[in-house]
């Protein structure tokens, strides 16, 4: 019995010695898009392209998954008045061709993305007086005037080499660099010398699978272990196959925006319409990823005000506002394609406050044209914040049309006060300050009914049960932050 | 005073008290002195974290337009939430030091301006990050996450050891506003005061401690120490002869059980001492007893005309129960005999000194079957019934040469007939003295004429039955050898009896004399 004890102790022993072999881990992580890359220019502004982009340039500062700034290339900033700031630099990162990062890269990216004929961002850096090197490491940026939100434009920079003109070959310090890419699929391999934390994956395919039911069988399949985009109607047969869906707030808001020359310039008829509309909208169109709003800011960012009320439809208040103008109310509701039933459930809605509405579905080029000419009564308008700051909505839709601001004013809306708070606000450098400003705007322009903000959109996003990644709020996929489960 | 065991007691038990505490102590006091230092470093940080948009919206309604008295009075009001912050400065992005509490007590600042002292400092103050001075110099930046959890990390965000339990720190940067930085210095007073507080705590639980190990430990070792001390008084009276002294020891331990220990011996003292002074007063008296036995036995050989007569006994113990001796009868007729008490020791002693005057004071009746009667009756009567005695009795007549032999349940005499130069065994009916009424009547007697080197041998039972370490008896056979041998070298009747008792004792070698060992030699010349 002892033998056979002293046997069994041996083979155990021994089976512990010999090398275990080690379960597979998958090397590559595959991620689908509903929208192909179209540039692979850093100078680009699309919010799509951004996406693919984001894997392999980085900015000076970023943000971290709560929407803070972290920093990036950036190692710290501050400002030494109003209108300077300085960055310093972090040292020690090289490109994925080798070369060095410093500041003569800063100066010559952000200058670029300030002058350059094909720069997206021209007019986000508008306010950008000038950049200085002060060292090899440190950089200097001159405002116009006090610009709040320059981080959060910042982070919208990417940064790349001095004196690079290739933009169609990206070379940044990101985690990954273009291994290759053919028509709407990008290859990336890891860059083994990247300055943070090594990605789990060496390899990243990102892909752009347009028709929903592929992207569905795509990552049902495992063929795509994240998808963005995910189509309302198949989360529970996704669910049901293990797949995990994530939602977040898109930070875009939807809303009716009224046109004040017109019949709309009356504020009772617009209290009717306020009244009117029903408050379901997003439950009954949005398949659970809607969610109503009564703000014209997005929840949770910068000048979103609990405090405002909550808006209740209420027929008879429609009707006893609508009955304060006299005669028939006849108007046109434009909306783009794709929102049709949309339309037709306001027509209906405002029907019960005798406002007779006639829906006109357009092409997104002929709304957007109409609407900016100001030749629309009221229109569907839907906003995203990229900055996550609604000051951006205030100096380009409410501001009056005056020089860089009121660009998408296309309500013809114009209040000296709202304008002035609009400035004061775009120049607040203190936090608390300038929350109080925009939260005054936010319940002026509510009052004044601009519009009725509708619902706000979420995104969501299928991540397959073999990888763990948890959604960012600025709606950005970065591959080398998702991780196997056979870690 | 170190050879006292209370002594080594109480300073064993108090050092090691000592010892302990003072370990203890150590111990106690490092493990809440990093315990205290950890407190005040998490609790500044939470400070620094929590009134850092206070201290700047102050900074900016009050100190900024020119009202220091407001800000210093806010400034103070938070200073006092946390008495292990001494002071709060501020700095703008670009080093400068646009408030310091600690020399802004009454009145702003308005001299010179003043300005970070080194680039260590000033990268702190233009990180984003929360940066702290360890007293040793070294700078930890502290980064948080979206969960909140918090890195290590240098300069250049690369990752560091975090701060220690025992780490103090000098001073903690928050930025804030990316144009501000507040500095929170720190001071451990508090925690001085309190490890001062926990140092005396435990000095006076030590001398407590101290002074109770002490004072039981004397309590402790008087129990151990006393017993034996009364153990001591006791061994010494007992010294002096004293064994009816006892200890009272009460004590249920190993003490007591020393005591108890120590009693039983004292009584067995006492019983063996006893037992001793009665033996040696008892061997005085067998002593005496040797002594008269052996002045009753015949000191030397009796030469007489035609006999000579030699006698010897080797008593098995001191006294013995052989007898023999030669009696002057008149000048004509001597007695010779030699008696054998049954058993041997005092008691044997006794009657063979009895028989022996018997046989003197019988002597008148030169008939050797009525002194056989008359001692028996004597015996008979006067001692007890066990004890017996077997004898050979001869009678010699000088005038006709005749040896008249008797025997009383005694071996039979050897005859050394010279003219045959044999031994023989001269078997004669008898009975032992004593062991019945009218024994004589069993008694009878053989009438020999003796011849020039005619050699007669009387010997108690002891002689042949004497064994040698092999357990081999002498026996008769050696016997008859060694008289024949002796007696053809027509030895004298002393020579005979000492060669035959030197056999004996040869034979014996050493080994215990179980029985008395006799002999009479009778000569003819």
């Amino acid at each position: 019995m002892k033998f056979f004890r002293i046997l069994l102790l041996f083979t155990l022993l021994l089976s512990s010695c010999i090398p275990q072999q080690k379960a597979q881990i998958p090397e590559k992580i595959s991620i689908a898009y509903a929208e192909p890359l179209t540039s692979f220019s850093p100078l680009d502004y699309s919010a799509n392209n951004r996406k693919y982009l984001s894997n392999i340039y980085e900015t000076l500062v970023r943000y971290d998954k709560t929407f803070d700034y972290d920093s990036s290339l950036a190692l710290s900033w501050g400002r030494f008045d109003d209108l300077t700031w300085e960055f310093r630099l972090r040292p020690e990162v090289i490109f994925q061709d080798g070369n060095s990062f410093d500041a003569e890269d800063v100066v010559y990216s952000i200058t670029t993305a300030m002058t350059d004929n094909s720069s997206q961002l021209k007019s986000l850096l508008n306010n950008i007086d000038k950049i200085e090197k002060v060292d090899d490491y440190k950089v200097r940026i001159f405002t116009k005037s006090p610009d709040p939100l320059l981080l959060n434009k910042l982070v919208n920079v990417y940064i790349f080499q001095s004196n690079y003109t290739d933009f169609n070959t990206p070379i940044g310090t990101g985690p990954y660099y273009i291994k290759s890419s053919e028509s709407a699929n990008i290859t990336l391999e890891r860059f083994d010398s990247y300055w943070g934390p090594s990605p789990y994956y060496k390899e990243a395919f990102l892909t752009a699978i347009t028709d929903p039911e592929l992207r569905l069988s795509a990552i049902l399949s495992n063929e795509v272990q994240v998808l963005a985009n995910v189509p309302p109607q198949y989360v529970e047969e996704m669910e049901e196959s293990g797949v995990d869906v994530q939602d977040f707030p898109n930070l875009e808001v939807s809303s009716l925006m009224f046109n004040f020359i017109g019949i709309f310039s009356d504020k009772n008829l617009r209290e009717a319409v306020y009244y009117a509309l029903a408050t379901d909208y997003a439950e009954e169109f949005g398949s659970g990823y809607l969610l109503s709003t009564d703000q014209f800011s997005a929840s949770g960012m910068s000048g979103y005000s609990r405090k405002l009320t909550d808006r209740n439809q209420n027929v008879e208040t429609a009707i006893e506002f609508r009955s304060k103008y006299k005669g028939e109310v006849n108007v046109t509701l434009d909306v783009p394609t794709g929102l049709e039933k949309l339309a037709e459930k306001v027509k209906l809605d405002l029907a019960a406050a005798n406002i007779n509405v006639t829906v006109l579905v357009s092409n997104p080029s002929y709304f957007q044209n109409k609407i900016l000419a100001g030749e629309s009564d009221f229109y569907f308008f839907g906003w995203k914040y990229d900055l996550a700051d609604v000051s951006d909505f205030f100096e380009t839709v409410v501001h009056s049309q005056v020089g860089a601001y009121g660009s998408f004013n296309g309500m013809s809306y114009s209040d000296v006060d709202v304008d002035e708070y609009i400035d004061q606000a775009s120049q607040l450098l203190d936090v608390s300050e300038r929350q109080d400003v925009l939260a005054l705007i936010s319940k002026r322009i509510l009052e004044d009914r601009i519009g009725v903000p509708l619902f706000e959109s979420e995104l969501l996003y299928g991540i397959r049960p073999e990888v763990i990644w948890d959604i960012r709020l600025d709606g950005q996929i970065l591959a080398s932050e998702i991780v196997g489960k056979g870690v | 005073m170190f050879h006292s065991l209370k002594a080594k007691f109480t300073i064993s038990f108090g050092t090691l008290i000592v010892l302990l505490f003072t370990a203890s102590g150590v111990f106690l006091i490092d493990a809440k002195s990093r315990e205290i230092t950890a407190d005040i470093a998490q609790n500044s940080l939470s400070f620094a974290h929590f009134t850092k948009n206070t201290v700047i919206a102050n900074y900016q309604q009050y100190l900024e337009p020119g009202d220091f008295v407001s800000f210093n009075r806010e400034l103070r009001g938070l200073l006092q939430r946390d008495t292990d912050i001494t002071s709060i400065g501020i700095s703008s992005y670009s080093g400068l030091t646009l408030f310091d509490s600690a020399t802004e007590q009454n009145a702003q600042y308005t001299g010179v301006p003043r300005t970070v002292p080194d680039q260590a400092t000033l990268d702190r103050i233009q990180s984003i990050n929360i940066s702290v001075l360890l007293r040793t110099g070294r700078v930890i930046y502290l980064k948080f996450d979206s969960a909140g959890n918090v890195t290590s990390l240098d300069v250049n965000e690369k990752p560091m050891d975090q701060i220690g339990p025992s780490d103090r720190i000098t001073n903690i940067i928050v930025p804030i506003d990316n144009a501000y930085s507040i500095v929170y210095t720190i001071n451990y007073q508090s925690l001085l005061t309190r490890l001062a507080l926990a140092k005396y705590q435990i000095s006076i639980f030590t001398i407590i401690g101290l002074v109770l190990t002490l004072l039981v430990s004397f309590v402790l070792s008087s129990s151990i120490t006393n017993p034996i001390l009364d153990l001591k008084r006791g061994v010494l009276k007992i010294a002096t002869g004293d064994f009816e002294s006892r200890v009272e020891v009460k004590t249920q331990d190993e003490v007591g059980l020393l005591a108890q220990s120590f009693n039983i011996m004292a009584q067995e003292l006492q019983v063996s001492t006893k037992a001793l002074v009665y033996k040696e007063r008892v061997a005085k008296e067998l002593e005496l007893a040797v002594q008269i036995q052996t002045n009753l036995l015949p000191k030397d050989k009796l030469v007489l005309n035609g006999l000579d007569i030699a006698g010897g006994l080797i008593p098995a113990t001191e006294v013995g129960g052989d007898a023999f001796d030669y009696i002057k009868v008149n000048d004509n007729q001597y007695i010779t005999y030699l008696g054998d008490v049954t058993g041997h020791g005092v008691a044997a002693g006794i009657v063979s000194s009895i028989v022996n005057s018997l046989m003197y004071s019988f002597r008148s009746q030169v008939d050797l079957i009525e002194m056989v009667k008359q001692l028996n009756d004597v015996l008979r009567r006067k001692i007890s019934q066990k004890v017996f005695v077997t004898m050979a009795l001869t009678l010699w007549a000088e005038d006709s040469r005749t040896l008249t032999y008797a025997n009383a349940g005694h071996p039979p005499i050897l005859y050394y007939d010279s003219a045959t130069k044999k031994v023989i065994d001269v078997r004669l009916q008898g009975m032992a003295i004593g062991m019945l009424e009218d024994v004589e009547k069993l008694v009878k007697t053989q009438q020999f004429t003796i011849k020039p080197g005619d050699v007669f041998l009387m010997y108690s039972d002891g002689i042949v039955e004497a064994n040698n370490p092999a357990k081999e008896q002498f026996g008769l056979a050696k016997l008859k050898m060694v008289v024949q041998d002796a007696a053809i070298e027509d030895k004298p009747a002393e020579i005979i009896k000492n060669t035959i008792l030197s056999n004996i004792i040869e034979h014996i070698n050493g080994s215990e004399y179980l029985d008395d060992m006799t002999v009479v030699v009778m000569k003819g010349k």
